[in-house]
């Protein structure tokens, strides 16, 4: 499973950046760039993450380099963290392992007109109103139900559908990245059974790592642009993180099945199964495309219906309307996506397939996929915490577009395997220990918040403060966690 | 193969794995789907009230894998049903039958275990070894 201590080369190009050079292995068509400072090298050769990356440069079209968050760590083919682009001009491949299988797995951050005093001595009670009207955990079904019919019009339209049929406002979409709908989605790519397994999970928080947070602004690095995004010192938030739950695994894991053959077909050679492609500009490429959308759009009406009921809850709980509770999404972006943007390659804009599987988009100021109402200082990056710790708001800047096709980190990333986080936990209530820092947490599932301990998450900061001094996206604000739902 | 172990849960940083002993290969099978389960549930919970038939084909050993317990995650989503066992009863030419038996998923009496989003194919092999068979494979998580 990739544990094994890694050791190739890595060259340090500069305090936040390692390169694998492209004479590492051949087949390698560019180096591969790792950002990293001498904090997180330490960490970096425990598993074979490196070659990851270094597998990724092997795949057909890529540019400029094979690229690696200072969140990296070991996934299937693609390391988490990973962000490849490549020109479908020069035979430019995507790959369903450079999405993953939560396809547009992502974060949303909604703010309130509340303050902290306002929420701190109910946050039981809303915890647990929020836990009790909010599906989440394994298989645990929406609440709402759709057709079969309105599931095609959610992965063809996404958000924009839910928001029509009243899950929503108008303004959202304006807010969530690509507005919550990519174009080309084409259900018709979309196998019976994905359908199925997505028809009833709109609207779920799903397991794992996803919840929905409740927090509240503890530090302000840029007042401006916190001012920009509507947010102060001691402002409640609300963070939810979630993707395209069963729909978007099923879709992935279709395509990994149906492309095994596709690199043989093209002439291309791959290092790891788990890699396979296909030439964004063949039929078998345009199919894994157009479906993957439909994946993209499912999530993101999903987090579109888990805020609208959340908003119900904080009306019913607060004896007051979302508008008067100042319940405004800020933003929400995609971390496992790909996408056919348009990039400056030496001197020469091109369109190109940018996978990013665990990394979050970053674009600068002026950008016209920015907001308009941030058009002025960039897109918001949210970056996900631990439930003990803190998460984190950025804003993409310009050396995201010169360095990494606008990306950034997406995450901590696990310290302690499931096993070592629950024997770590014996004898102890993680529970009542959030409880004491004044976090009020409630999970299902068997080993409940054993699992998702801070202590098994590496620090956040760490990974943030790399991106910030790489130039990649600036620190905004901080934002630690009052409540936590988990599936 | 150790005395009487069927499966072995593997689990490194952020990763689950199975790995799977049979004296034959749908004993095998039967256990690599057990090992599954008990990651889904706490199978002992679980009564066998309902008994579904699977059918599943791969073209090597190691896709057949893939798929059979891809199946027990797809009926599992789809279906509202838990399992508490799965017995493969004949494996040739490429396809495999098996049955799932369980109950529908009641939160009062059945505990959840983690949600397994997909079976994937790295590092995933299958093999016959001097006692019998062994098999691994990689669970997302």
């Amino acid at each position: 499973m990739g544990e094994q201590q890694w050791n190739g080369p890595l060259e340090r190009l500069d305090e936040c950046r390692l390169r694998i050079p492209r004479e590492y292995k051949p087949g390698m068509k560019v180096d591969g760039i790792i950002y990293a400072d001498d904090n997180l090298l330490a960490d970096l050769r425990k598993d074979q993450a490196p070659e990851q990356v270094a597998n990724v440069a092997f795949l057909p079209g890529i540019q400029v380099a094979s690229l690696a968050m200072p969140d990296i760590h070991w996934g299937y083919g693609f390391p988490i963290g990973g962000v490849a682009a490549t020109d479908p001009e020069e035979g430019g491949v995507v790959s369903p392992g450079g999405v993953g299988y939560d396809i547009n797995c992502g974060v949303r951050l909604i703010r309130t007109n509340l303050e902290l005093d306002d929420v701190r001595p109910r946050i039981q009670e809303l915890v647990g109103a929020l836990f009790r009207d909010i599906p989440c955990g394994v298989g645990r079904e929406g609440s709402i139900r759709f057709t079969p019919q309105e599931e095609k019009h959610i992965l063809e339209q996404g958000a924009a559908w839910v928001v029509r049929r009243g899950y929503g406002r108008p303004e959202d979409l304006e807010r969530t990245e690509s507005g919550g709908c990519l174009e080309g989605a084409d259900a018709g790519a979309v196998s019976d059974r994905a359908m199925e397994r997505g028809r009833g999970q709109v609207g779920t928080l799903g397991s794992g790592n996803h919840f929905l947070e409740v927090q509240v602004v503890d530090e302000i690095y840029d007042p401006t642009v916190a001012e920009v995004f509507g947010l102060h010192r001691g402002q409640v938030t609300v963070m939810i993180h979630s993707g395209s739950r069963g729909l978007g695994y099923e879709i992935c894991d279709n395509y990994i099945q149906k492309l095994q053959d596709v690199p043989r077909k093209y002439g291309i050679e791959l290092p790891d199964r788990q890699l396979v492609c296909a030439p964004v500009r063949s039929p078998e490429g345009a199919r894994y495309l157009a479906a993957m959308r439909c994946a993209a759009n499912y999530a993101w009406a999903n987090r579109q219906v888990l805020m609208h009921l959340m908003r119900g809850i904080f009306e019913h709980f607060f004896k007051m309307s979302a508008e008067r509770l100042g319940l405004e999404l800020v933003y929400d972006v995609a971390h496992n996506i790909a996408k056919l943007e348009r990039h400056v390659v030496n001197g020469r804009e091109r369109e190109l397939c940018v996978h990013r599987k665990g990394a979050t988009r970053a674009f600068p100021a002026g950008h016209p996929e920015v907001p308009e109402a941030y058009r002025s200082v960039g897109q918001p990056v949210l970056i996900p915490g631990d439930m003990g710790r803190y998460s984190f708001l950025l804003v993409g800047q310009p050396r995201a577009m010169e360095l990494t096709f606008g990306s950034a980190c997406h995450g901590a990333g696990r310290l302690l395997s499931r096993t070592a986080a629950i024997k770590a936990a014996r004898g102890r209530s993680i529970k009542k220990e959030l409880q004491s820092q004044g976090i009020y947490a409630l999970a299902r599932g068997r080993h409940g918040l054993d699992e998702e301990q801070p202590a098994a998450y590496k620090d956040v900061s760490n990974v943030v403060e790399v991106v910030h001094r790489a130039g990649l996206a600036r620190k905004v604000c901080r934002m630690r966690p009052l409540g936590v739902i988990k599936g | 193969m150790q005395q009487g172990a069927r499966f072995e849960i593997l689990e490194h940083t952020a990763d689950v794995g199975i790995r799977a002993y049979g004296r034959s290969l749908p004993e095998l099978y039967s256990n690599a789907a057990r090992a599954l389960l008990d990651i889904m549930v706490r199978t002992r919970d679980v009564r066998p009230a309902v008994s579904l038939d699977v059918h599943v084909a791969g073209r090597d050993r190691v896709e057949l894998l893939v798929a059979w317990l891809h199946e027990i995650i797809f009926r599992f989503e789809t279906t509202g049903l838990v399992f508490g066992d799965a017995e493969v009863r004949r494996i040739e030419d490429g396809s495999l039958d098996g049955v799932l038996r369980g109950e529908p998923f009641d939160s009062r009496r059945h505990v959840l275990g983690r949600e397994v989003k997909a079976v994937t194919y790295h590092g995933a092999r299958v093999d016959e070894t001097r006692d019998g068979w062994i098999a691994e494979v990689i669970l997302d998580i």
